[in-house]
């Protein structure tokens, strides 16, 4: 899932490389970690990264400005890492940019954060809760390659909207954008999501079943900051969702009361404090992360959120206080004499 | 589409050594690098259409006086074209207020037409300096610039590795593809699933052994 060249410009295509910049800093000290501790492993790093290269240039068109593939970034998050998966992602987005004109470097912030972040990292996060969950290592991989690539086609089309949305003369609000746009992904994305699925469950268990210690060298099967990760991951795609510039198309901004003044009712914020503040001589702005500019996305995601949410903690909090055993290794049987 | 064609990327590895040095096959590939940034910045970035204009129509005639081979170059001319006609149909039919044509409920407006052939020429202009950049210059030497820019060190052996594995990785996949085609193993959506992941599993876990192989050989004489 590539956003094309061209369609993202301005502020949001700086911010975006900017942040992915970033991140890939990140990968790069985890990188550098991952080397030191395994010293032997460092070509392991090509040739993951020649992994995703290769799992992402088989193209599908969709819809204005993208093309649909599977990711490979949820089983290289698995495998390696999610900050590793992140940078390794950087990477191969250069190479297909620089050799198979496939994406580009204007938009390479962008899909780092769609095909890395939201792939790799909600790859990783998903496998690691599912195992912890005691799912098994098929079904958590399963998990990890659906979501994954569904949560990476969700961030890209909700990226494209948002700048659709804030184009000039936009006729349809950024809700029937995205229902355009993902309607638009579920032909093609839909089987290639199922594709994934299976690919990195099936992966995964034969990894296991052949060569477990390849796993456990890496790291798969202990356990990680789960926890810390999911904040961070999820942290992150928050910051995608909302904080997504406004204008992407370099428009001016718009003064926070022009969007006010459409709601005839106005709360104790609007009223009184921003009335106090105003007179005091410090107006209001325009909040960093609209939320109301989302508006019934907003409650969506908040109402599927605690949903979901709702019904982990309902389901499997029992396995927050009790002491799991280690995974073991299936011992080969010594050979008889 | 951009499958990946070795051949593709070989011959223009032939043509560094065969073709006499012309154009941007001249340049330092430091220089261009630094242009193909600037370009991107001037294109995309600054996004004034005048500006974006301009920027492809030097490109353009840089790459005619280069002169690269026209069966890689098609690649950066074919790859954004789906890409463009959809983004220029997108935005004439949902944006805009001065229609132009109707059909049904399909109005094709001006604004959105322009903005959808904005969209075009800024996605023309990025590849035509990206072939500009890649085409012209030896991966080497590339590798060789990004360490020049102070790029970290474990990047550019990873790109490096990249580059040099991906397709051996890649002929890897179709042999044991077509081995498994030949032995009936693709016959249901289920088989064919199960020997795709087993296939990744194998891919993987030679990529795993091999590197080991490559870390000792690599040290053996005298790399980190």
């Amino acid at each position: 899932m590539h956003i094309a060249e061209g369609i993202i410009t301005g502020v949001p295509a700086i911010a975006t490389t900017a942040v992915a910049a970033g991140l890939a800093g990140v990968g790069v000290r985890q990188m550098r970690a991952f080397v030191k501790e395994h010293p032997q492993q460092k070509p392991l790093l090509g040739m993951a990264g020649a992994f995703i290269f290769f799992m992402s240039l088989i193209p599908l068109p969709a819809f204005t400005g993208t093309c649909s593939h599977p990711c490979g970034t949820p089983l290289a998050g698995i495998l390696l890492g999610p900050w590793i998966a992140i940078t390794l992602s950087v990477l191969s987005l250069l190479l297909q940019a620089a050799f198979f004109a496939h994406g580009g470097f204007s938009t390479l912030g962008v899909n780092v954060l769609s095909l890395g972040v939201a792939g790799a990292g909600v790859g990783w996060l998903v496998f690691h809760l599912a195992k912890r969950c005691g799912l098994p290592i098929w079904l958590s991989g399963a998990l990890a390659g659906l979501l994954g690539d569904v949560t990476t086609y969700a961030v890209s089309g909700l990226i494209l909207a948002l700048a659709l949305v804030h184009g000039p003369k936009a006729h349809f609000s950024l809700v029937q954008y995205l229902l355009f746009i993902y309607g638009a992904y579920l032909p093609t994305q839909g089987p290639i999501a199922l594709g994934e699925m299976f690919l990195t469950g099936f992966a995964l268990h034969y990894i296991y079943q052949q060569r477990p210690e390849v796993l456990e060298a890496l790291r798969v099967l202990t356990p990680r900051k789960v926890l810390l990760g999911a904040t961070t991951v999820l942290g992150l795609l928050l910051v995608v969702a909302l904080g997504m510039p406004a204008h992407a198309q370099t428009a001016p901004a718009k003064p926070a009361q022009v969007v006010r003044k459409a709601s005839p009712i106005l709360g104790l914020d609007e009223a009184v404090n921003e009335r106090v503040a105003a007179d005091a001589g410090v107006p209001a702005r325009a909040p960093y992360l609209n939320t109301e500019s989302l508006g019934d996305v907003w409650n969506c995601i908040l109402l599927f959120g605690g949903g979901i949410a709702g019904f982990i903690l309902g389901r499997w909090w029992h396995l927050l206080f009790v002491r799991k055993e280690k995974p073991t290794l299936p011992t080969p049987t010594p050979a008889e004499d | 589409m951009a499958h990946l064609h070795l051949e593709d990327v070989l011959i223009t590895e032939r043509q560094f050594e065969q073709v006499p040095a012309r154009g941007a096959y001249r340049w330092d590939a430091r220089v261009k690098l630094a242009l193909l940034v600037l370009a991107v910045v001037l294109n995309i970035w600054l996004a004034i259409p005048w500006l974006s204009g301009a920027v492809l129509l030097i490109g353009i005639l840089l790459l005619l006086w280069s002169r690269p081979p026209f069966r890689r170059l098609r690649l950066f001319l074919l790859a954004p074209l789906w890409a463009s006609c959809i983004a220029l149909l997108g935005f004439a039919l949902g944006f805009g207020t001065t229609p132009l044509a109707t059909w049904g409920h399909l109005v094709l407006y001006r604004e959105g037409l322009q903005q959808g052939g904005l969209v075009a020429v800024r996605a023309y202009c990025d590849m035509v300096w990206l072939a500009l950049t890649f085409v012209t210059t030896p991966f080497p030497r590339v590798l060789a610039t990004l360490r020049w820019y102070r790029l970290p060190e474990i990047v550019i052996d990873t790109l490096a590795m990249m580059y040099r594995y991906s397709f051996l990785l890649y002929d890897e996949f179709l042999r044991m593809r077509l081995a498994a085609q030949s032995r009936g193993g693709r016959s249901t959506a289920r088989r064919e699933a199960q020997v795709v992941g087993r296939i990744a599993a194998q891919i993987f876990m030679r990529a795993y052994d091999r590197s080991e192989r490559i870390y000792w050989a690599m040290f053996a004489r005298g790399g980190e």
